[in-house]
């Protein structure tokens, strides 16, 4: 993929900061930059495939404007320890998926109800030892998580509902949802330790 | 009615048992991403890093901005993409 040239020794801040001409020209090249950032994001998504041409571009163009304005209000916040441009793209990346996965599952259910976990028997290719740690692993999803970290847990892991979507429709936020997940496979893996199917972690894994 | 069914398959049991690793939110791996993707394209990824590794292999959606985030500056950059998945320890899809 090809690149513009955008290492010009440029103070983006500062430019950007200063009322004039030249903050005028570098809202525009930062705004094509982001374009282009949203661009690349909605294509690695499939979303031009899967959504059609129409909405894609409509996903860029939005991801992209409101990225320059969240920009424009964080300006004061860049730390300088990346390339502003790196920092600049995320904001770009980030509306772009949001906006792909939402509209991708606008229309698909999400099935929050309970699942079963079918733990397989042993065949030549799935030895006793790994049909021993799914029977476990069944068991510890059912008894060891409380009955909403298993229903996120489910959720995200085994129907791969993702998290942002999941976090709407649940009325709750991406970071809370992942804290949920966090933590029930902190959970699961204790079970499992005490259980003797996984080993416990070195103690400098312990201590960290 | 009953319950749907799923297939504890490898894969999916590899996905559940998987350690979380350090603790760290969305929120914060948002905050340091460009910091750590730029880490990758100088090669100076270090320790530091370790929490935001975590992360990365166990939320899909965080992961996903990441790697385009990983394409967009390794391109700019002039760098490998591939390189630079393989400095930070990320996969590329």
């Amino acid at each position: 993929m090809s690149a513009p040239a955008v290492d010009a020794p440029i103070d983006w801040v500062a430019t950007l900061s200063a009322p004039g001409s030249a903050r005028d020209l570098a809202i525009r090249d930062l705004h094509a930059l982001l374009l282009r950032a949203a661009r690349v994001q909605v294509t690695r998504m499939g979303a031009p495939a899967s959504l059609g041409d129409r909405q894609a571009d409509e996903i860029v163009n939005q991801a992209a404007d409101d990225a320059l304005v969240a920009i424009l209000g964080k300006l004061a916040t860049f730390e300088g320890r990346s390339r502003f441009t790196t920092w600049a793209y995320k904001f770009a990346v980030l509306n772009a998926a949001v906006e792909v996965r939402r509209r991708m599952w606008e229309r698909r259910p999400v099935p929050l109800d309970e699942v079963e976990l079918i733990a397989l028997d042993p065949t030549p290719g799935h030895y006793a030892e790994a049909a021993d740690l799914a029977a476990a692993v069944r068991s510890a999803v059912q008894d060891a998580l409380s009955p909403h970290q298993r229903r996120v847990l489910i959720a995200l892991v085994v129907e791969e509902i993702p998290i942002d979507i999941l976090a709407e429709r649940l009325g709750t936020s991406r970071n809370a949802l992942y804290k949920n997940l966090h933590d029930a496979r902190v959970r699961l893996r204790t079970d499992l330790i005490a259980r003797g199917f996984l080993d416990p972690p070195r103690p400098r894994e312990a201590s960290a | 009615m009953s319950a749907r069914q799923r297939p504890l398959d490898d894969n999916l049991l590899g996905r559940l048992a998987s350690d979380p690793g350090e603790w760290l939110s969305c929120d914060e791996c948002f905050r340091l991403v460009d910091i750590y993707v730029d880490a990758g394209i100088r090669d100076k990824v270090g320790g530091e890093f370790a929490a935001m590794t975590n992360h990365l292999e166990t939320c899909q959606a965080c992961r996903e901005e990441a790697q385009t985030l990983v394409q967009l500056a390794a391109a700019e950059a002039g760098d490998d993409e591939r390189e630079v998945f393989a400095r930070l320890g990320l996969s590329a899809t």
